[in-house]
């Protein structure tokens, strides 16, 4: 898959990236780089274990990530997840179901992003 | 193959139809035939370029009158003249035709052959015409060619052997550039029109040539020629079209004295001297002389044994020591080459260096010095001495030699050495002259671990705009530079402000041509690094300077140790707090060009590095979610320490919200980068924040005292000033504490400087613990005032008790103070407390109160003068404006009379009115105003604007600006801008 069309799948826009970061082999360089992030993980991990601070932080890293390599539905996603946790500690102050609805949208999201990255040329 | 001959056009004009038809028959196998009516339509014919005639016939139908304006049209034209004519008469008018010169005729009837054979005969003549006026005539100006110059010289002074003539060279300044920059076609206009010129203005008999390119050469009656030179100046001035306003002329000339001498010497030495005005833009004429043919001669002599030179090997390298100027350490050394020819001795480089740079030969010589360099190294570290740096000299023409990075690696490389022990030395005009490429090969070299020293930095003029952008480890001051600085008063030297600047950059600065003990302790005292000269030694020959070495070895290797430490210490370094490595791996890949970059993966780290490093780092890019220590309790830290406070922080993380953002802000943060990250914006956010913060803590040091940190006497005067303006809303009583440090000369002489910068320092720490918040200055030497602002007497004098106990060992300084309730002579006050130190005992003043308000970063006239003179280092345009509806503009630098490309300062002002609105393009003028306003709130005082700016000659430019909101004592409230290109 060629880098434009891979930004398509993962609802972005290359030209965009392009325009911030002017070459492409840079792009390249760093997008495949991400699968290695743990900031995923560390979100998931730290949710299931409800440590929501930990998972905030996990949230919030990813999204930085995201929207630096223009993943931008991903980003958005992992953006109103880290909203949601903002600042809550404790069980109760979690709203649990809808944030398994966007973690669980995130963890989609975050599946095509990194299929597609794998099918990279 | 057959080459297929095209065959001659011939021209045929005003014959009737039978006499067409007939000529057509005669001549048509052979020739191609043209007609027309008249000699009107001939001309047109002739004129046209493409049409190569090559005889023509006329009919003498045409009426005598008309023939002969045509035949004198004809040969007004060069080209034209070369093209016989043939008449075709009859024997009524043959006698008449006889008599007119430059043309042939033939008499009706004719026979066909008859004609024939004269066509032919007169398309020879032609093409002989035209090889012996391509001979003699320039194709270009219609001057003549250099030869045919030659040859009518030689016989005009054949004609005249008693007059005097001059030979006058003129060539058209840098006519290479104006080719390149407006095309060659112009080029050719230009120097036809040039031509045109010369032939107008030259005096009458003169005679003109074209040697090559824009080489012209006139002989001409000396009297006259004199008159001519300006004359022809003025005269060409006149006819200059706009194109050329920058077009410059020069005159070199050669009075003909000798006739034994060949014409082409006499041409060559006219032309010799327009070699030696090139460039120089005060000079336009230059006359022969005997003294330049002797050193024309010399030079050439040195020219032809060069070569030999080299490979006798009569060239040798002397080494100059560097010193460390504090400690007296030697720190390197500088390589120069030396020439001891067999038969004249030593000769000075400054006569071969020069004519070397010119002939090319110095890449060569170069190369040796580099190579002979590396091997002593080599050798010395086999010694197993602990070798020092040695730079060598980089000329500028070795920058451009694509190979230079590798020749210096390989060098390097064979001979085992670390590339940190050749410093390359490149001169500043360099730097100046084609810095892209210059920038592109010493960013390369540093990369490969050289170190770049600037060579004769103060001798040109642009270089201090350029600082900031420049690639570079070390000034190596000029010594003319030194000399200059050295006659000015201390307070008029910009020599401090340099070596500050200098410093804050984090290079080297090494002074050379050090040569008396005055200039040392000068250039010691205003914080300068190191220097070499004769006051520490003059070039070594090699074995001395070995002798040092290995006596420095002795010495220990801790200090060398420390020094190329601290080299690497100077590299400007960026710091990266992020945790997230996809993060910090991009930021570092836009830095990585720019900066030394240190990454670390939390704040508790970023610490540790920035422990290491806080000489050397100019900005940290911090991320606020981090583990262990997030961003904000980094900021804290920073925020608590004096040296790192200083160091501008970008904040990383997107702020969710206003608080979030203040707080960052509250901590000390500088700015804001948002994701996602911007590879430009990212450089430009951080070399404008670091250009403001130089800018900053420059201001700062114009009221600090560099010792003790405490105001200096500057400050003193000037809130003596202050505070007594504003008696009147001073409601809290005031302690003055007046301090002079004990025997402190006795100190200095005795155990030395160091010694008493220390006692100094003791007795400022102690004055800023048991005073503190309270205003302390140092007053030059040893002498303290602290104005200390109290609720009660007590607690001023519980104070002083406390002082009197703090005292290190034993009493440092005596005290005198007052106690004042009520603000008004204060200086007498001070004067008073002065007494009351000598009388020993404490004596206080009652009188009433009011509170002071204390506006901050205030800035008195005189500084802001000061700061005029600092805004000329600022790399990039500086202005200050009112932040009133006048926007009236205060203060500017010459780069932003660079930028509007204005000729002057008061050119400026007329182009923008002198305020801020006028600077920006009309259309943008609203949406800046706006957006400024929007950015500066309460707690924040920067803006940054982007927009356009209209130039004096209309072009537009898009410019970025960088403001800060201050508050002046003398202009109320202002903004302080730094304006770059886009």
């Amino acid at each position: 898959m060629e880098l434009k069309a891979f930004y398509e799948a993962v609802g972005g826009d290359l030209e965009v990236v392009k325009s911030r970061i002017s070459k492409e082999e840079l792009i390249r360089k760093f997008v495949v780089k991400f699968l290695a992030d743990p900031s995923f993980e560390l979100l998931c991990k730290a949710y299931e274990q409800g440590q929501y601070q930990e998972a905030f932080r996990g949230a919030h890293s990813l999204k930085g990530v995201c929207f630096n390599l223009g993943f931008q539905r991903l980003g958005e996603s992992a953006s109103v997840l880290t909203e949601r946790l903002r600042g809550k500690e404790t069980e109760e102050q979690v709203d649990k179901e809808t944030c398994e609805a966007i973690l669980q949208q995130v963890k989609e999201e975050y599946q095509t992003v990194t299929e597609a990255i794998k099918q990279l040329d | 193959m057959e080459v297929r001959n095209e065959k001659k056009l011939l021209l045929v004009v005003g014959a009737d139809q039978q006499n067409w038809t007939g000529l057509q028959e005669i001549l048509q196998d052979e020739y191609s035939i043209e007609a027309v009516t008249d000699e009107k339509e001939a001309m047109e014919y002739l004129s046209r370029p493409e049409k190569e005639v090559s005889v023509v016939l006329l009919d003498i139908r045409l009426s005598k009158e008309r023939i002969l304006g045509f035949l004198e049209e004809l040969h007004k034209e060069k080209t034209l003249a070369v093209i016989p004519v043939l008449i075709i008469t009859n024997e009524a008018n043959e006698l008449e035709v006889i008599d007119w010169s430059g043309c042939d005729y033939i008499v009706e009837p004719y026979r066909p052959e008859a004609l024939k054979h004269r066509i032919a005969t007169l398309v020879r003549q032609k093409e002989n015409n035209c090889v012996s006026n391509q001979f003699k005539y320039d194709k270009l100006t219609g001057l003549y060619t250099k030869e045919y110059f030659y040859d009518k010289v030689r016989e005009k002074l054949d004609e005249f052997p008693e007059k005097e003539f001059s030979i006058v060279s003129c060539n058209v300044e840098n006519f290479k550039l104006y080719n390149d920059t407006y095309g060659r076609e112009a080029g050719d206009r230009l120097l036809m029109e040039e031509a045109e010129v010369l032939k107008k203005r030259a005096p009458k008999g003169s005679i003109c040539g074209r040697y090559t390119a824009d080489r012209f050469l006139c002989l001409m009656d000396r009297e006259k020629e004199k008159i001519g030179r300006e004359y022809f100046i003025r005269g060409r001035q006149a006819t200059r079209s706009e194109l050329k306003d920058n077009v410059v002329v020069k005159l070199g000339v050669y009075e003909i004295t000798k006739r034994d001498i060949p014409v082409e010497l006499m041409c060559d030495r006219a032309l010799w001297m327009l070699d030696t005005i090139k460039g120089r833009y005060d000079c336009y004429v230059a006359v022969y002389d005997d003294t330049l043919r002797n050193q024309l001669l010399r030079e050439q002599a040195i020219t032809d044994a060069m070569e030999r030179a080299l490979s006798e090997e009569q060239f040798t390298v002397y080494f100059q020591p560097k010193y460390n100027l504090h400690d007296g350490t030697l720190i390197g050394a500088e390589a120069l080459v030396r020439w001891v020819h067999p038969e004249w001795g030593f000769i000075s480089p400054g006569e071969f260096i020069p004519l070397f740079e010119k002939n090319g030969f110095i890449s060569q010589l170069d190369s040796y010095v580099w190579e002979y360099t590396c091997k002593k190294q080599k050798e010395w570290q086999k010694k197993g001495y602990g070798i020092v740096p040695v730079s060598v000299n980089v000329s500028r023409i070795d920058v451009y030699h694509t190979q230079l990075v590798e020749h210096f690696c390989q060098l390097v490389k064979t001979y085992c050495l670390d590339p940190a022990y050749l410093h390359l030395e490149i001169t500043e005009s360099a730097y100046t002259e084609n810095p892209e490429q210059l920038m592109k090969t010493v960013k390369e070299l540093r990369r490969q671990g050289f170190v770049i020293e600037m060579d004769d930095f103060g001798s040109g003029y642009s270089s201090l705009n350029m600082l900031g952008q420049m690639s570079v480890d070390v000034l190596k001051l000029d010594m003319g530079f030194i000399r200059s600085e050295m006659a000015k008063p201390i307070e008029q030297s910009i020599l401090n402000d340099i070596i500050n600047m200098a410093h804050r950059m984090h290079l080297n600065i090494i002074a050379e041509g050090v040569e008396t003990p005055e200039q040392k302790n000068r250039l010691t005292e205003l914080g300068c690094d190191h220097a070499q000269g004769y006051f520490y030694a003059k070039p070594l020959p090699e074995e001395e300077f070995e002798l040092l070495v290995a006596r420095n070895t002795e010495k220990g290797k801790a200090t060398e140790q420390t020094e190329i430490e601290a080299e690497g210490d100077h590299k400007r370094a960026i710091l990266i707090v992020e945790d997230n490595e996809i993060n910090r791996e991009m930021l570092s890949e836009i830095l990585e060009e720019y900066y030394t970059v240190l990454t670390a993966e939390n704040g508790k780290e970023g610490l540790a590095v920035l422990r290491k490093n806080s000489r050397s780092i100019t900005a940290i890019l911090l991320d606020i979610q981090m583990p262990v220590m997030d961003g904000y309790e980094f900021l804290e830290e920073i925020r608590k320490n004096t040296v790192f406070n200083r160091i501008p922080v970008i904040v990383t993380s997107s702020m969710n919200s206003q608080e979030e953002e203040q707080r960052c802000i509250q901590l000390g943060a500088a700015d804001f980068l948002e994701k996602p990250y911007n590879f430009t914006r990212l450089m430009t956010r951080i070399e404008n924040l670091v250009h403001l913060k130089t800018y900053d803590s420059m201001v700062a040091e114009l009221q600090t005292d560099a010792l003790t940190g405490f105001k200096n006497r500057k400050m003193y005067y000037e809130d003596v000033a202050l505070l007594e303006q504003e008696a009147d809303r001073i409601t809290r009583p005031l302690g003055i504490l007046f301090a002079d440090i004990n025997g402190l000369k006795l100190v200095n002489d005795k155990n030395g400087h160091k010694a008493g910068d220390k006692l100094i320092l003791d007795v400022s720490s102690t004055l800023r613990s048991v005073f503190s918040g309270a205003d302390c200055y140092r007053l030059g030497g040893d002498e303290f005032v602290v104005f200390s602002f109290e609720d009660s007497k007590e607690e001023f004098e519980k104070k002083l008790e406390l002082l009197e106990q703090s005292w290190k060992e034993g009493r440092s300084a005596a005290v005198g103070s007052v106690w004042v309730e009520g603000i008004g002579e204060l200086e007498h006050m001070v004067a008073l407390a002065d007494q009351n130190m000598y009388r020993n005992k404490s004596h206080f003043y009652e009188v009433h109160n009011h509170t002071l308000r204390r506006p901050h970063n205030n800035i008195s006239e005189d500084m802001l003068r000061k700061v005029d003179e600092i805004s000329e280092l600022l790399p990039g345009g500086f202005f200050i404006y009112k932040a009133d509806e006048t926007g009236e503009i205060v203060s500017f630098n010459s780069e932003m009379v660079r930028l509007f490309q204005c000729a002057d300062r008061e050119e400026f002002k007329q182009l923008t009115g002198n305020t801020f609105e006028g600077m920006i393009y009309p259309e943008d003028r609203e949406l800046v105003q706006q957006k400024i306003k929007e950015q500066i709130h309460k707690e924040n005082d920067m803006d940054y604007v982007t927009y356009r700016i209209v130039c004096k000659d209309g072009t537009r430019k898009t410019v970025r600006d960088y403001g800060r909101f201050i508050h002046t004592e003398l202009y109320g409230d202002v903004y302080y801008v730094l304006l770059n290109e886009k």
